[in-house]
């Protein structure tokens, strides 16, 4: 008869490979066993890895104090730089905050039932202030509620010092300093909330921001009309990088460390005529003594002036002080600007406090820019905002052309070298400079997730803004996981050859054991090439069978583990986790390594040769 | 007009090298449709070597004609030579499961398919659907009925042989080689055996060549008989040298 010739389905060579392993029950299920021996503790190793890494993990997630970027220096933040924040997908929350540290106020708690009539003060500490709104995550996270106005959230350890409950009232004391007269306004809130200690162990207070906006205001000199608090725009204070003292003899040396220890900012030295002609475009004084006195990081201010002077009573001396790094550009009537330059100051003491601009405006200007003697230019010099602009007198001209420079009076630089680090604005209407209150000292920011703390860590650094992070903690977690991965592999490669050299010999011996049936299949019209996949076939359903039992054990004894073990160890969650990826790598791997390990095997069994089976049993 | 399904003409195969060589020679062997051929001879006489080359899973020695026609009249006539010499197993093990059934010694039963899915093997292999209601008929006429499930240890000797049987004849090949099928029985089962499986045979035109060093197993049923002569090697003197001669059976209708 006229049949196919067709090849032998794949699906019968199959199905007789699964008869084989039916028929030989035993050693079907010894392999199996022992394939998933291999398979289940790998199975729970990689559970327990990716369980205790994701509690560790879910704890910081969970936790807001680690998805927090702080700022670290003080600095001014406007409004581009909050906009572009709240333009990454990345940032939970962010809002602008205030000067840390510099935010300390004076809170009492008064006995709410004896309220009205006469507050009885229970107790009184300085906390803290921080500002919240509205989805502060470590307010909500922590279920305290994000106060409304009269309302406030203390930190644990407020609360303790405070000895105060929800809902008790607290008086929050706000003083500042101004014309050597201490002014202080109150204010009342509630307490709506008292946050854990392990969301802020600080003794803190936070407000709503609006009330940390005007007691930020207030103190800087400014009124708040919402709350008849008064004030006016601060004038600039001027600053100074060091100052020369010159005098008859020598400072004795208690002079010398009183200066330095008293004034606090100074680093005290004989003055060297280089620095000395640069800084005040006078000649050396050979026959007097000169010694100076140099700010670190701060400016000095007319305090530190006022503690040297104080220092120096009795003493024959003039004080000179200096700035560096400060240039002006002169704007002239017509409008043409000369180029940048450098400035020295000439000693002006009377003026440093509240002189409208008119008193110490008067400026000397090298004579080759063709101004003449009493003509008012325009000075323009760079501020922390724009450029500030003030009017000046020309009082005198250098004709010295090797020498640019512009001098001015002490009063006048120490402001413009304090503009440098201030937003100033020069008010003609009062003739002063006064500090412009448009940026904010401080932000508070909580990234989406922990694992973007990192890279916007990384983001803000690179714009130049020093931020602070637990991102060690964080990075701590990633490379536990990492480790632990690692010795998961090795644990892995172990196993899976082990499992390897067990499938490899088994079939190897089964091949060897059946050859005889095996000739029968080929005596009967299986080709060489439908022989050689028997075996793989064999090996991919043991290996998938042993993958499931693995599963299924493995899912049996990790319930038992987060029963009963969970709690021990103190972790929140599932620590043995068994992931649907680990369910689909188990499986890819054990094909992967069974279909090798079959190779032998299926290569032995293309080798039978069907002539021998023909009188074999 | 010419119904061979085998033809021979001056195959060789030889075994082994140096000192000792074994040479079988075939000057000549046809077999026809619905024959019963029988292959005598003591053992090492080259019997069960001819059924090899048969079988197709012995490669014939180079030189000589083996024209396989499984339909018979000379159509889709196959030369196996050639097939051989090209060392694709494919359309050896094509022609294997398609066009010759296979009794052997002890049966040959898969041993890890039942009986049913033993007589059912070489239809599947092929593609097709065995129906169980044949089976079982072709198992009742044997009086094998109800051992359709039966794995092939838990059976006698004579039931195996017979299960070998249905399965060889089961997909309707062209030719059904059995080698020394009723060693393991007795005189009379075996020749009951034989019987069986030539009326089997005879009724779907299935020729039988069957290898027995028992003349008299086939005597009265085989319609060609085949034996081995040794023939002397003067030349050769480590060579031992069989040719076949072809006789007609005495089988008598």
């Amino acid at each position: 008869m006229t049949g196919s010739t067709s090849p032998v389905s794949r699906m019968e060579i199959l199905k007789l490979a699964i008869a084989d392993l039916r028929a030989e029950t035993l050693l079907t299920f010894c392999l199996i066993g022992s394939l998933a021996a291999i398979g289940a503790p790998l199975l729970i190793l990689d559970g327990l890895r990716t369980g205790i890494v994701e509690s560790l993990r879910q704890d910081l997630v969970g936790d807001p104090v680690f998805r927090e970027v702080r700022p670290a220096e003080t600095r001014p933040y406007d409004e581009t730089f909050f906009a572009a924040l709240r333009a990454r997908s990345d940032v939970d929350f962010v809002m602008e905050g205030i000067t840390r540290g510099a935010s300390s106020i004076i809170v009492s708690a008064s006995d709410a039932a004896s309220s009205q009539a006469r507050p009885r003060v229970e107790s009184e500490t300085i906390l803290d202030m921080l500002p919240t709104a509205p989805g502060d995550p470590l307010l909500t996270s922590y279920a305290a509620q994000v106060p409304d106005a009269g309302g406030a959230v203390l930190s644990a350890e407020a609360a303790v010092q405070l000895k105060v409950k929800l809902d008790d009232r607290l008086t929050l004391e706000i003083g500042r300093q101004r014309t050597s007269a201490r002014e202080v306004e109150t204010v009342e809130a509630w307490v709506k909330g008292v946050l854990p200690a392990r969301a802020d162990p600080l003794p803190r207070i936070y407000l709503p921001f609006a009330l940390v906006r005007d007691i930020e205001s207030y103190r800087e000199g400014y009124a708040v009309s919402e709350r008849d608090w008064p004030g006016s725009p601060p004038d600039v204070v001027p600053g100074f990088d060091g100052l020369y003292i010159l005098s008859e003899r020598p400072l004795k040396a208690t002079v010398q460390s009183r200066l330095q220890t008293l004034t606090g900012f100074f680093i005290g030295e004989p003055g060297e005529p280089g620095g000395f002609v640069k800084r005040l475009g006078m000649t050396f004084p050979e026959e007097q003594s000169v010694f100076r006195l140099s700010a670190i990081e701060r400016l000095a201010g007319p305090g530190v002036l006022r503690r040297v002077i104080s220092v120096l009573r009795g003493q024959n001396y003039d004080v000179f002080p200096y700035v560096d790094h400060l240039v002006v550009t002169i704007e002239g009537p017509g409008g043409e600007m000369s180029p940048a330059l450098p400035v020295r100051t000439s000693d002006n003491l009377r003026h440093l406090f509240e002189a409208p601009v008119a008193e110490i405006n008067r400026i000397q200007v090298p004579a080759d820019l063709g101004y003449r003697v009493g003509e008012t230019v325009t000075l323009i010099a760079a501020t922390d905002g724009d450029p500030v602009r003030v009017p000046a007198v020309i009082a005198a001209l250098s004709e010295n052309p090797s020498v640019q420079f512009v001098e001015l009076s002490a009063a006048l630089g120490g402001m413009l070298r304090r503009g440098q680090k201030q937003r100033v604005r020069y008010d003609s209407l009062t003739d002063r400079l006064r500090v412009e209150r448009t940026s904010f000292r401080g932000f508070r920011l909580y990234t989406e997730t922990i694992d973007q703390v990192p890279a916007l860590v990384r983001h803000m650094q690179g714009l130049g803004v020093d931020v602070v992070a637990q991102v060690g903690t964080i990075e701590r977690i990633l490379l536990l996981d990492q480790g632990l991965m690692r010795l998961f592999l090795i644990i892995a490669i172990i196993g899976g050859a082990g499992a390897s050299v067990v499938l490899l010999t088994s079939l190897y011996a089964a091949v060897e054991r059946k050859q005889a049936s095996l000739g029968h299949l080929r005596i009967l019209g299986i080709s060489r090439g439908d022989i050689f996949v028997f075996p793989v076939y064999q090996a991919l359903i043991m290996a998938l069978v042993a993958v499931a039992a693995a599963a299924l054990s493995a899912h049996i004894i990790a319930a038992l583990i987060n029963t009963f073990q969970a709690e021990q160890l103190g972790l929140k969650g599932d620590i043995c986790r068994i992931t649907l990826d680990a369910h689909v790598y188990a499986c890819l791997i054990a094909l992967g390594l069974s279909f090798t390990s079959s190779f032998f095997a299926a290569l032995r069994a293309t080798r039978i040769d069907p002539a021998d089976a023909m009188r074999q049993e | 007009m010419t119904s061979d399904i085998v033809r021979f003409r001056d195959v060789k195969r030889y075994r082994g090298g140096g000192e000792r060589t074994f040479e079988l020679v075939v000057p000549e062997l046809r077999i026809e449709r619905g024959r019963f051929v029988a292959l005598v001879g003591a053992s090492g006489s080259g019997k069960s070597t001819l059924l090899d080359l048969l079988g197709l899973v012995l490669r014939p020695s180079a030189g000589g004609t083996f024209l396989f026609s499984p339909d018979g009249e000379g159509v889709g006539t196959v030369d196996i030579v050639e097939t051989w010499r090209q060392g694709n197993d494919d359309p050896l093990a094509a022609l294997r499961r398609r066009s010759i059934g296979y009794v052997l010694q002890t049966g040959g039963l898969i041993p890890f398919l039942d009986v049913s899915h033993n007589i059912g093997l070489p239809l599947r292999l092929l593609g097709r659907k065995p129906e169980g209601r044949t089976i079982s008929a072709a198992l009742e006429r044997l009086g094998l009925g109800g051992y359709e499930e039966k794995m092939p240890s838990t059976l006698s000797g004579g039931e195996r042989q017979r299960v070998a049987i249905l399965r060889a004849l089961a997909h309707g090949p062209a030719m059904v080689l059995a080698d020394e099928p009723t060693a393991a029985l007795d005189r009379e089962r075996a020749r009951h055996v034989v019987e069986h499986f030539r009326e089997l045979a005879q009724a779907q035109g299935t020729a039988i060549v069957m290898v027995t060093h028992d003349e008299q197993l086939v005597s009265g049923l085989a319609d060609m008989v085949v034996r081995f002569n040794r023939v002397s090697t003067p030349d050769h003197a480590g060579t031992i040298r069989y040719i076949s001669d072809v006789t007609a059976g005495d089988f008598v209708q």
